[in-house]
Order: C-alpha cells, then sequence, then structure tokens
C-alpha cells in the first residue's frame, strides 16, 4: 500500500514536471468554458437550430477526455522509453503496482479537473432553462462522465504499455474520440450501456426526466471496464520490456 | 526459496570449496530486430567473480544483462540467480539481492541524488534506522555530497552514474550487473568506484573497452554469434602474452582457452 502511495506520488510530479498536469487540467477547465460562455437558450429541440450550449458542453467533455487518454498513454509510453519504469522495477517494485500508481495519479487529476468543469458548468447553467436537472442528477451525470474518463485512462494505459509514445498518443486518440463519436452518433441500440452514452445525455439534460436512473448503470459500466483496461495494461506491463 | 549463497552457508569453508553459482545460464536465447543476440548461452558464474563480458556484436552483452536483470524476457532458456529462478518481485528478494547499473534504465531527471538514495531504500523496504547508516557511506564514497540535492538533469551525467551506482549497492546486493558504467568518469575515479568491495558478491561486468577493466575483474567472457565463445581467467591472456581487450580476447576464444576449473556447483533451494 505504502509503495502503490509512493508511486501515485511520483506519477504525479512526473505529471507537473513534464507539464502534462498543468495540460490536463487545462483541457478539462476548458470543457466547461462553453456552459459558461454560449448563449442559454434552448434551441435543440427546432429543427435546423444550433446545437445548444449544453450540447457543446457534451461534446467538449467528449474531446477533453480524447485528449485526456492519449496524454496518458504517451506518459506511459515515455516512461518506458525513458527507462524510468524499468528503474523502478528494479527497486524493486511489482510491475502491476506501477500501472496502479500511475492510474491513481491520472484518476486523481482527473478528478480535480473535472471536478472545476462541472461546478463551472452549474454555476454557468443553474437556473436557465437548459437546466433544468436539480444538483443530484448534474452530479451524476458528471460522475458518469469522470467513470467514462477513469475508461479512458485505462485505455491510454493499456495503450502506452505497448508502443511508443506518438503512436500511442495518436491510437488513444482515435480510441477515445472514436468511443465518444459512437456515444453521440446513436447507431448502437439503445438499451446497450455504452459509457460515452452518458455525453448525449448530457447534451439533453434540459430533457431528461430521470438522470440518475439513466447516468447510474453507464457509470457502472464504464467502471467494471475501466478496472479491466488497468488489469490488461498490468499483465502486459508485466511481460514488456522495460 | 533459498539463497545459494547466505551468509550462513558462505561461512563455511566446505560450502566455498564447493563454487556454488551465482549466475547460471542454460540455453538462454533472445530474438531481437529478426536477429538472434542470444542463441543459446550456457554459462556458470561463481560466488564471488569478477567478471568481464564483452561481445561481438556489441548488444549481446548488454541484451544478456538486461535479461538477468528482468528488464527483457528471453525468447527460450533458463536462467538463475542468486539462487533464484526468477524475480519475485519481494522487497526481501530479487531486487535487493540482485542489482543492475546501465543505459536501459534511469531514475527521473527530476530526483537529486538524495531523493534517489532515499527512494530506493524506502521502496526496498529497508527500515529507516539502516537507510541513515547507509546512504551517508554511500554518498561520502561516491562523492555525492556536492550535489546531494540538485536535480540529476542539472547535476550532470557523471552524477548521475555516480548515484545509479550508489543505488544499486544501497541494497548489498549478492550480484551486481553492470552495463558500461560511469561512462563519465575519469579512468582513475572509475576504477575507484567500480572496486566494489564484498567476498561474496558477485560482479559482472560489461564493457566496450575491455582494456580499461583490468584491473576490476578476474574473469572473462566472450559472447560471439550469441554463444560463449570463450570463459576464462584474465590471467590466462597474459600466459598467451595477450593484451585485455577484444582482439586479445578474441585471439584466446580462437587459440582455445585453458580448460576452464569446473567443480560441480551447488544449487540450494530454488
Amino acid at each position: 500500500m505504502i509503495q502503490t502511495v509512493v508511486l501515485a506520488g511520483l506519477a504525479l510530479r512526473e505529471l507537473w514536471f513534464s507539464y502534462r498536469l498543468l495540460a490536463t487540467l487545462f483541457v478539462l477547465l476548458l470543457a466547461g468554458a462553453p456552459a459558461a460562455i454560449l448563449p442559454h437558450a434552448a434551441t435543440a429541440s427546432l429543427a435546423g437550430a444550433p446545437p445548444s450550449a449544453l450540447t457543446w458542453y457534451a461534446v467538449a467533455l467528449g474531446g477533453s477526455l480524447a485528449i485526456v487518454s492519449a496524454l496518458t498513454a504517451g506518459a506511459m509510453a515515455g516512461g518506458r522509453r525513458h527507462g524510468w519504469l524499468g528503474w523502478l522495477a528494479l527497486r524493486p517494485v511489482p510491475r502491476p503496482r506501477l500501472a496502479i500508481g500511475w492510474f491513481l495519479a491520472w484518476a486523481g487529476v482527473l478528478l480535480v479537473g473535472l471536478a472545476f468543469a462541472a461546478l463551472l458548468a452549474w454555476v454557468a447553467l443553474s437556473g436557465s432553462s437548459l437546466l433544468l436537472v436539480g444538483p443530484a442528477g448534474f452530479a451524476a451525470a458528471m460522475g458518469a462522465v469522470a467513470a467514462l474518463g477513469l475508461m479512458v485512462i485505462g485505455l491510454g494505459l493499456l495503450i502506452g504499455s505497448v508502443l511508443a509514445p506518438i503512436p500511442a498518443s495518436l491510437l488513444a486518440l482515435l480510441l477515445a474520440g472514436a468511443l465518444g463519436l459512437v456515444g453521440f452518433g446513436g447507431w448502437l441500440p439503445a438499451n446497450l450501456p455504452l459509457p460515452s452514452g452518458i455525453l448525449p445525455l448530457i447534451a439533453d439534460l434540459d430533457l431528461a426526466t430521470r438522470p440518475v436512473a439513466s447516468a447510474l448503470p453507464l457509470t457502472g459500466v464504464a467502471l467494471a471496464i475501466a478496472a479491466g483496461l488497468l488489469l490488461a495494461a498490468a499483465a502486459v506491463l508485466q511481460r514488456a520490456d522495460l | 526459496m533459498t539463497s545459494s549463497t547466505p551468509d550462513a552457508l558462505w561461512a563455511s569453508r566446505s560450502v566455498r570449496l564447493l563454487r556454488p553459482s551465482a549466475v547460471t545460464c542454460r540455453g538462454l536465447r533472445r530474438r531481437e530486430r529478426r536477429s538472434w543476440v542470444l542463441d543459446g548461452v550456457d554459462l556458470d558464474l561463481d560466488v564471488g567473480t569478477r567478471t568481464l563480458l564483452v561481445s561481438e556484436p556489441e548488444g549481446s552483452a548488454s541484451a544478456l544483462l538486461r535479461i538477468l536483470a528482468g528488464l527483457s524476457r528471453p525468447s527460450g532458456g533458463t536462467f538463475r540467480l542468486a539462487g533464484a529462478r526468477r524475480a519475485d518481485d519481494s522487497a526481501a528478494g530479487w531486487g535487493r539481492r540482485v542489482a543492475y547499473v546501465g543505459p536501459a534504465v534511469a531514475p527521473f531527471p527530476w530526483l537529486s541524488p538524495g531523493e534517489i538514495l532515499e527512494l530506493t531504500g524506502r521502496l526496498a523496504g529497508i527500515p529507516p534506522a539502516e537507510r541513515r547508516r547507509r546512504i551517508p557511506e554511500l554518498v561520502t564514497w561516491h562523492r555525492l555530497e556536492a550535489a546531494l540535492h540538485r536535480p540529476l538533469r542539472r547535476a550532470g551525467a557523471a552524477v548521475a552514474s555516480r548515484t545509479a551506482l550508489a543505488a544499486a549497492l544501497l541494497t548489498e546486493p549478492e550480484v551486481l550487473l553492470l552495463d558500461d558504467p560511469l561512462g563519465g568518469e575519469l579512468p582513475v575515479e572509475r576504477s575507484r568506484l567500480l572496486r566494489i568491495p564484498g567476498e561474496r558478491r558477485t560482479v559482472v561486468l560489461a564493457s566496450h573497452l575491455p582494456g580499461q577493466e583490468a584491473e576490476l575483474v578476474s574473469g572473462v567472457v566472450l559472447l560471439r554469434g550469441g554463444r560463449v565463445a570463450l570463459h576464462a581467467p584474465i590471467a590466462a591472456l597474459a600466459e598467451r602474452g595477450l593484451e585485455l581487450s577484444m582482439r586479445g580476447i578474441s585471439a584466446l576464444a580462437e587459440a582455445g582457452a585453458p580448460e576452464r576449473d569446473r567443480r560441480p556447483a551447488l544449487a540450494v533451494g530454488g
């Protein structure tokens, strides 16, 4: 346990020194900007009308999570390339614990960034016609976004455990972006609990009747997939050349 | 898992006469970039020996050390280090008994030598009192006082390599794997630092400049074509009037080295 905490602290310091921590917080905060800047008029239901601020907020959240996934993959692959993970593995740190430590550090940064983004959106939108749900409904929706974020971090760690930094970043960006698009596209059956389905739910929060009930299953699925991806990353790291 | 070389065993004269193996490789193979850098390495290194490892091509020696350190996986074959068949990850196990210094790994450049030594001690589970005793000794021996609190990226390559060696020695490993260490040091200082103390500590030193290791090693291993082409005492070179260089070692391999004194290796535990 102490080793995991030490590793998470080291990973956080590495994120700080490599400016990835600031970049991640900036990207996540930026995701909250559409909600604060764009006009708060509910126009989504009108044919041909431009997307509402809430829709742009959901799109920005999806985009920022794709970028976070790319940053995670790049950081993990960079750690392998520079020999930092190998150095830690010789200390001796069990390799799966390296993946867990890195995951915890990224999760911490993600949660802080998303909390600010959510707060910004809530302050900007509460009381407007776009946000008719209460704090519980909004928090449940943002909780599902956080779970989706943990999932894309797991994805980034897994890809970063296999590929070189640039290919890993690009692939993570592509896959996490595609995940968001699939969520918005509505091509999959409506009863399939795809974690990125939370993004269209946020875009339609002005119409949502039971946001908590809709968000909770998506949160559960996203957390389960995140755990699976983390386990896969740990297993890959166990066999990887460091 | 029992070590092949615990202090109690090593204290026995009869055990020393049996020459337990600190490093044992059997048919070790490794494929990199579509070629076999190791192609069936069979090697036994006795406890307490100081061995120079050279290879043609150069990458084979580094590949062997990376595998022995647990950083890379072999494509085939088995090996045993300090009595252990594989890295066990436990704080009291492999990581404290086997250490590696080489270009394949590096600490975070924003860490200072002081932080690295403290972190190494903590992660290896060395009690605080022991850390407080050992770290200052290593800092003094490796002359790290002036740069102790300076991040490695500002302290320079020489401090970084000395810190890596000091961190490797902090756990008092039984087997020390050195892949071209201390490249940025002056030869005199390098020789001083690489005279690693410890009668039962086995040191494997890979070098691309064998000539400068003459005072540090007792035996030489040449890997050629991914296999052991020569395993002989350093004295064998002098006996044939050859110098300690790649040319001399190659000539000795081609002439046929004297039969290495082989006695049954002790294998305890594992």
